[in-house]
């Protein structure tokens, strides 16, 4: 699938995993992972529960290290880096459950962004603008915003960090198919920015349409890597087994 | 698909090729707190030696030798002790940072668990 060079990364990849193996403690989840991410391309890993696709981002997004194999980001091995200096360079994750802080309001929450630099006023008028439903509820509790909503925070607060290597854990998790329309399709206009977006998803359905490259995992490695034309037929198979 | 990569790719690569990486850390750790050990039975060793030097010392009458022989080796043993204490804090303090990190984790963990379930019920 992925040309390798032992060295380095590709030099057109901004993310790339090599036969990347991790476990909880005893419990082995990734088995040899093959993974590339383009620059500027929109990635869906597709997939059964429990296949190891919110692993593959926690090892990517350095929270997890790998136990062997190696991750490349933007060409550079990146084995003992912290996920706080990576996310300060541009790898940013949305984890699964969105990740905002309940028990603060909308405007807190983008405040907590401001970290990686931007002003609070910069950070506010970028997301506001894309959300303009988050500006009418800036005082509220983050927590008691619809799901929608939260996950629209969420984005807001990774788009305030300026990212080039955008990492989204099923963003469909909990929300009607329309609100999961309508992020997505957000998604879509983030990567034609030029921002490099690898997305897992358990919808399949939810993605196909936008993405660029699909990889289906299964049981802790990736089985099949393509087009969506061409993976949307392997998709039964991986869900349903053979 | 492009193969051309924009301002913020171009820019990402130089940020993460600059990146100072923090290989080995753990490997630090362990021989820091091997290093702890070392110390510990290193200065309890030294000290006892310079216990055991110390019963050979023999007055000679006349001379200052056996006293400045015996101050030695009571500065020996007290560095020896020095020594063994500071391999025992070296020892203590990586044994147990692992342990506190995790414990430290555990504690955000499930206080954050509260927080959600905390807001789940209020909006139910």
């Amino acid at each position: 699938m992925v040309e390798s060079d032992d060295e380095s990364g590709r030099s057109d990849l901004a993310l790339e995993l090599r036969n990347v193996e991790a476990a909880y403690g005893t419990i082995t989840v990734l088995r040899g992972v093959d993974l590339a991410v383009p620059y500027g391309s929109l990635v869906a890993l597709l997939g059964p529960n429990g296949g190891g696709k919110s692993t593959t981002l926690r090892v990517v997004s350095g929270q997890l290290a790998a136990a062997a194999g190696e991750v490349f980001i933007a060409g550079r091995r990146v084995k003992g880096a912290a996920p706080d200096e990576l996310a300060r360079r541009g790898v940013c994750l949305i984890p699964e459950g969105k990740g905002i802080f309940p028990n603060l309001s909308v405007h807190e929450n983008l405040w907590m962004a401001s970290h990686v630099g931007a002003s609070l006023k910069e950070i506010e008028a970028v997301a506001y603008a894309r959300f303009p439903q988050l500006g009418q509820r800036r005082k509220q509790l983050a927590g008691t915003l619809s799901g929608g909503e939260q996950q629209m925070l969420a984005m807001a607060r990774a788009l305030a960090t300026n990212p080039a290597l955008l990492l989204l854990d099923e963003l469909s998790m909990g929300l009607a198919p329309i609100i999961v329309e309508q992020l997505y399709e957000l998604v879509a206009q983030i990567a034609k920015e030029g921002v490099s977006i690898l997305v897992v998803e358990q919808f399949a359905r939810a993605v196909l349409g936008i993405v660029d490259w699909v990889g289906i995992m299964v049981r802790g490695r990736v089985t099949n890597f393509g087009t969506p034309a061409a993976m949307e037929a392997e998709l039964s198979t991986a869900y349903l087994g053979e | 698909m492009t193969t051309e990569i924009g301002d913020r790719a171009t820019q990402f690569k130089a940020e993460i090729a600059e990146m100072k990486l923090k290989t080995g850390r753990a490997r630090s750790e362990n021989l820091l707190q091997l290093l702890g050990v070392v110390l510990m039975v290193g200065g309890i060793a030294l000290a006892l030696g310079a216990y055991a030097a110390s019963l050979n010392v023999t007055a000679t009458p006349g001379t200052n030798v056996d006293v400045l022989d015996s101050a030695s080796y009571i500065s020996l043993a007290v560095a020896g002790a020095a020594i063994s204490v500071t391999g025992g804090f070296l020892f203590l303090r990586y044994s147990l940072a692992r342990f506190l990190r995790f414990w430290l984790l555990r504690q955000a963990y499930e206080q954050r668990a509260a927080i959600d379930e905390a807001g789940a019920r209020s909006k139910g």
